[in-house]
């Protein structure tokens, strides 16, 4: 049964629903935090456009800082203006933001600084820009930083609610965006709580754990199978800090596991919820299969075929489920 | 303080120096010591600081980037008052506030923490921005080493800086000719810096980093009142300065004293 209160009221009606990039919700949520809070300022590394920052350059132009290409400066240079008092978001693609800045990050959180670093284009879905811009390693890089918080939401409806989420937290946080276009199914008026995963169907036979850009294609698998399976489905929006409590609650009832993820099996989501069941004292878990890009790189072209190339589309997903669920 | 007060208290903290790194059994003695002379004068003649409020908010900002220095640091700041002297004695031992690279969380009066070298000019940079920013006048200065040029970031910030002429920064580069596997000329041969910074649209001003009239001098030119540019001193200084079998050599980059050597060092400062 879907939790309704979490959904647009339309959510499997695909064709209907408006798509969007969570980069393009990220641009405009940021003007609007900004003209509430005066010490939120914005770094970019010469990828203004791609991160939809045109409209915040423009109304805050003291506030936008551009640094060229410089992304390990951006990193540095805001967590110095964190330090000193202000709550700065370093934008640029997940492969230069963590992929080249990654020891200043670790620098910035071993300080304590409240630096925000919003990065988008991770993930097969980045496409036609090829594996070197494909970013399927970003959450391995940072789950091994002590003190950050690694944000993955759902669609752009939840990417503006993660965004004011992770700016009012004081800390620093990581936030994924994407560079392709996913229907918004998320309520945008429904609660976004840090940390606090999301039961987004709730179901008997099975778990299915999902984040970030392929979290529709999962839902549609799990309808898919809703004749077949009675699949609970929980958004993992936080990826870290890790909801062990929601995903042992609803093992509890499954002993079964799924995740999904637009990421490398290894170092992902479901390597870091695995490593937290194996901290229980009674594990629920009597079987899993991590779904997610296994031990290889991205490869050119349309995001939707390379998605499904890397079977990660929902037919592929569906399928996957099932045969595990039977096995 | 006077120039022969300066000497007197820079000669005090060299020897605290040897004492830490005695002590510890490890750590940086090279750069330390021959950085002994500017921090003395920062902390005893030129930064606006205030030891009992160290987040005063009208302070000037003082970072480092070469963090393997920090003895000399954390010797300046306890004989400024920021913690008591003896706690000198804890450096890079379990538990204590002195880390064996500075950590801003930790020590009263270490604003930034650094080791990974590049970091903490651009952390200046950033805080030269924030202060641009809500338009105050409070100045940033950050202490780097001639090793760390090879670095990449360095060319980024430089840029940086320059694109938002912050004439509320002034680095301090520590042009003392090793690194850890050698000389630098053997290691990786620096151009000209103060042509490159120069070229890069800093204000460059070259000094002895061991004379207290010449680095007296050079602070008081970094004024934004003076100059519309991000400033660079470049510090010409004798590693190891005040130990004479320290001096020039990189083999003392790291610390290898024996109880004899430091009875050696030490009676040639106490001198």
């Amino acid at each position: 049964m879907y939790n309704t209160q979490l959904l647009v009221p339309n959510f499997l009606a695909e064709q209907e629903l408006i798509k969007s990039a969570s980069r393009e919700g990220f641009g405009e949520e940021i003007v609007n935090i900004a003209q509430k809070n005066p010490n939120l300022v914005v770094l970019n590394a010469d990828l203004m456009s791609s991160l939809k920052l045109n409209e915040f350059s423009q109304k805050f132009p003291q506030r936008y800082f551009q640094v060229g290409v410089s992304e390990e400066a951006m990193a540095g240079i805001g967590t110095g203006l964190a330090l000193y008092g202000k709550i700065p978001v370093i934008t640029s693609f997940a492969a230069f933001s963590p992929g080249l800045n990654w020891s200043q990050l670790r620098l910035a959180a071993l300080s304590m600084a409240n630096l925000k670093v919003c990065s988008s284009h991770y993930g097969l879905n980045a496409g036609e820009d090829g594996p070197t811009a494909q970013m399927l390693e970003d959450v391995a890089l940072m789950r091994v930083i002590p003190n950050f918080i690694i944000v993955s939401p759902a669609d752009n409806n939840q990417a503006k609610l993660a965004l004011n989420a992770i700016i009012a937290h004081n800390g620093p946080a990581y936030l994924r965006l994407t560079r392709a276009k996913f229907p918004n199914f998320i309520n945008p008026a429904a609660e976004f709580v840090l940390g606090k995963a999301q039961i987004l169907r709730e179901g008997k036979d099975l778990s299915v754990v999902v984040n970030g850009s392929i979290s529709y294609e999962a839902l549609m698998a799990v309808e898919n199978l809703s004749s077949e399976i009675d699949i609970e489905l929980i958004n993992l929006h936080t990826i870290k800090p890790l909801d062990l409590e929601t995903i042992s609650k609803s093992l509890a009832k499954t002993k079964k596991l799924v995740t999904i993820e637009e990421h490398q099996i290894m170092g992902g989501m479901g390597s870091a919820i695995l490593e937290a069941l194996a901290t229980l004292k009674e594990n629920p878990l009597s079987k899993s299969l991590l779904i997610g890009v296994n031990d290889q790189f991205g490869t050119s072209g349309d995001g939707n075929m390379v998605l499904e190339k890397y079977g990660l589309t929902r037919n592929h997903l569906t399928e996957r489920i099932r045969r595990f669920y039977a096995s | 303080m006077t120039e022969a007060e300066l000497i007197l208290k820079s000669r005090e903290l060299r020897i605290a120096v040897i004492k830490m790194l005695a002590e510890a059994g490890s750590g940086h003695a090279g750069g330390a010591l021959g950085a002994a002379d500017i921090f003395t004068f920062l902390y005893f003649n030129f930064l606006k600081h205030d030891p009992t409020n160290p987040n005063w908010k009208g302070r000037d900002y003082f970072l480092i980037s070469n963090g393997h220095i920090v003895p000399i640091w954390y010797a300046a700041l306890a004989y400024s008052g920021y913690f008591p002297i003896t706690e000198l004695s804890t450096l890079r031992k379990l538990g204590s506030r002195l880390q064996g690279h500075p950590l801003n969380i930790v020590t009263p009066g270490i604003f930034n923490s650094s080791g990974p070298l590049a970091h903490g000019i651009t952390q200046a940079t950033g805080v030269a921005l924030g202060l641009k920013l809500d338009q105050l006048e409070n100045r940033v200065y950050c202490y780097m080493s001639d090793g760390e040029q090879d670095e990449g970031a360095i060319w980024e910030n430089m840029l940086i800086a320059n694109k938002y002429k912050l004439n509320n920064l002034t680095l301090i580069l520590d042009l003392n000719k090793i690194q850890i596997d050698g000389d630098t000329k053997d290691i990786m041969p620096l151009p000209d810096l103060a042509k490159v910074y120069e070229t890069c649209g800093f204000n460059v001003i070259t000094i002895d980093g061991n004379n207290q009239r010449e680095i007296n001098q050079a602070f008081n030119q970094t004024s934004p009142l003076l100059t519309t540019k991000p400033n660079l001193i470049i510090a010409n200084t004798i590693p190891g300065k005040g130990v004479s079998f320290m001096e020039n050599s990189y083999e003392w980059h790291d610390w290898k004293g024996t109880p004899e050597i430091v009875a050696k060092a030490l009676a040639e400062l106490q001198y």
